[in-house]
């Protein structure tokens, strides 16, 4: 799929196994950066469909409203790569179901929206061990050097400002919603093919 | 004694307590991933009798709403 790596490179993505919690803003673009990237497996995970609001930054098209988020980026992402291997969960993640859920992922991209789902996600995921890459703090425009990623501990990497929250004078824009997304994709493929993160 | 917070070395008083430590950083958990000597410590877990070491390590990263 990507003709610039070396063939040891795509052997490493053609066989890791990625879990996509949440397949909003985040998780539908750093889905699709890994796609392009040579990932062909994915668990991706969501309970929502795709509404008008979410057509300012997540990728999808507006033939695609009211269908499960997790199914349109299937189709999306298949249009890319017709050779994915993809498991779909359209329901919501819990502390009790995340563990089983992911637990043939070798990594897990946290792409929740709400805060304390972000939270729930990371407390239940990082016992397991496995590297864990999140997002915090990308709402609005502009500020494009404050976005960072951050390793905390042993197996957390955290992308984003950690500071703007969304709210009525911050919203969520596709630009820097797609950093982070990218961010995310970009740690994703620093741990498995090494160098910095 | 002195420990590492969020990657910087810190020097305490002895017997300082974790919970002591947060509050006089005004960290509120609720808000925030505890990370200690490599663990993350749920929210529910009670850490009133918790005394920080000499080289302890502790993490508090912001978990913001977007995405």
């Amino acid at each position: 799929m990507n003709p610039y790596l070396t063939e040891a490179q795509r052997g490493i993505l053609e066989n890791v196994h990625i879990g996509i919690a949440g397949a909003g803003g985040l998780g539908s673009n750093c889905a699709a950066h890994l796609v392009r990237s040579g990932i062909r497996r994915f668990v991706i995970a969501d309970f929502d469909t795709v509404c008008e609001s979410n057509l300012n930054r997540q990728f999808y098209f507006a033939d695609q409203l009211g269908r499960l988020k997790t199914e349109a980026l299937r189709e999306n992402l298949l249009r890319i790569n017709p050779e994915l291997d993809l498991v779909l969960f359209s329901d919501r993640i819990t502390a009790e179901n995340a563990p089983e859920l992911f637990a043939e992922c070798d990594m897990v991209a946290e792409c929740f929206d709400n805060g304390e789902a972000k939270a729930m996600l990371i407390e239940a995921l990082l016992p397991s061990g496995k590297p864990l890459i999140c997002a915090s703090g990308l709402a609005g425009f502009g500020h494009s050097n404050s976005l960072k990623v951050r390793r905390i501990g042993r197996n957390c990497f955290m992308a984003g400002d950690l500071e703007t929250s969304v709210s009525p004078t911050s919203p969520p824009i596709s630009p820097r919603v797609g950093i982070v997304a990218a961010m995310e994709a970009n740690t994703i493929l620093a741990l498995l093919l090494g160098g910095e993160i | 004694m002195t420990i590492s917070f969020n990657s910087e070395k810190m020097p305490l008083p002895e017997k300082t307590s974790l919970a002591n430590f947060l509050a006089e950083h005004s960290i509120r958990r609720e808000n925030v991933i505890l990370e200690y000597n490599s663990e993350v410590i749920p929210r529910s877990r009670d850490i009133s009798g918790l005394l920080l070491s000499d080289g302890d390590e502790i993490n508090v990263f912001k978990v913001v709403a977007g995405g």
